[in-house]
């Protein structure tokens, strides 16, 4: 399902990671790690987005590679994030 | 592209040999300008982009001298034995070399990241007529922050999950440990120097005129540089922020196409020729 946090989320990581694809071709289940290639200094700039962008903190045990695995993960991420503020 | 005749060359930073490639322009007279390069794997990212910059410098009438700080590079000494401080004096000692190896009358300082923190720091005791700063690092402290994040993504991108935590490095340092940082050994001295560098409370730049470089996912200066512009500008007039939208490179593996940000820099730096008539 996409909602808003995803496609906002979308257009984040399109613009950040200077990919050369529309935010709706991004596909929310795929890994963006192995099918997009973001690396660790992509990731980086993500979190920044995410600080930037949503409001939230992320914290350093919030380094976990689950919730960066795909858009859908990451959805769900800061939407647990924004829950518990 | 290929500038006239670029070449090696060893100056002395205090006791230190420093390593540096000057492009000198065949016009006698005319302006320097030294460029700082940031610091850690930074240095390593940058390094095609400010060659590029320094021919181009050349090309467009400026004569021009990369260096390596002492303990960088081909530069002689051991990295965690220095500090901010010293490589500021390296800037000093490379205008003067310039100076004296360039016949340069005027010399100008350019920077990316902490290499423009620095450039701004010892710009008045260089005794530079203006200054280039790229994505200047502004708060040393956000930048230690960053950094270490840095690590702990590539943590998580190994083992699945961080190993370390952000205060617990930090503690470290603060016992008098070396960390690691990026793959450098970061002294308690550099630690210190570096958490607490903010450029908002001792960059003087005496009414130089100034450039600043935003290098972001939107072209829009950060919130901190934006403060810092609106800073220097309460004492000067002659601040110019401009934008630009590129990844950073500096944290990149890949080469970036600078043109646009070296060709902007360019128009600029012209105006800083004639500075009577600008």
């Amino acid at each position: 399902m996409t909602d808003d946090t995803e496609s906002r989320l979308k257009a984040m990581i399109v613009e950040r990671l200077f990919m050369r694809i529309q935010p709706e071709e991004l596909e929310s289940d795929k890994s963006l790690v192995e099918d997009y290639d973001v690396d660790s200094v992509s990731l980086l700039e993500l979190v920044v987005g995410l600080e930037e962008e949503f409001g939230i903190v992320v914290a350093d045990d919030d380094f976990s590679v689950q919730h960066f695995e795909s858009v859908a993960r990451l959805a769900a991420f800061v939407r647990s994030k924004r829950n518990s503020a | 592209m290929a500038p006239t005749d670029e070449h090696q060359v060893l100056f002395a930073g205090g006791v230190y040999e420093l390593h540096g490639m000057l492009y000198p322009h065949q016009e006698k007279g005319a302006p320097g300008i030294v460029i700082c390069h940031p610091l850690f794997e930074e240095r390593k990212s940058a390094h095609r982009a400010l060659v590029e910059a320094a021919r181009a410098f050349c090309s467009a009438g400026f004569s021009v001298l990369r260096f390596d700080y002492r303990g960088c590079g081909n530069s002689h000494g051991t990295f965690r034995d220095f500090g901010l401080d010293d490589w500021a004096k390296d800037i000093r000692a490379a205008a003067g070399f310039l100076a004296t190896q360039g016949g340069c009358p005027r010399i100008g300082l350019m920077g990316l990241r902490l290499g423009a923190s620095l450039a701004f720091s010892a710009a008045s005791s260089a005794g530079a007529t203006f200054v280039v700063g790229w994505e200047p690092v502004i708060d040393g402290t956000s930048y230690f922050q960053q950094e270490l994040r840095k690590k702990l993504m590539k943590q998580m991108m190994t083992y699945g999950e961080n190993q370390d935590s952000r205060a617990a490095l930090a503690d470290a340092a603060d016992r008098g440990e070396d960390i690691d940082f990026d793959g450098y050994a970061l002294s308690p001295r550099l630690y210190r120097e570096l958490t607490a560098l903010d450029l908002r409370k001792t960059a003087h730049h005496a009414g130089l005129p100034v450039l600043l470089s935003a290098v972001t996912h939107n072209a829009k200066p950060s919130a901190i540089l934006a403060e810092w512009t609106d800073l220097l500008r309460e004492s000067s007039d002659n601040v110019d922020v401009h934008g630009f939208r590129l990844p950073p490179f500096w944290n990149l593996v890949g080469l970036t196409d600078c043109s646009e940000l070296i060709a902007e820099t360019i128009t600029w730096l012209q105006k800083q020729k004639n500075p009577s008539t600008s």
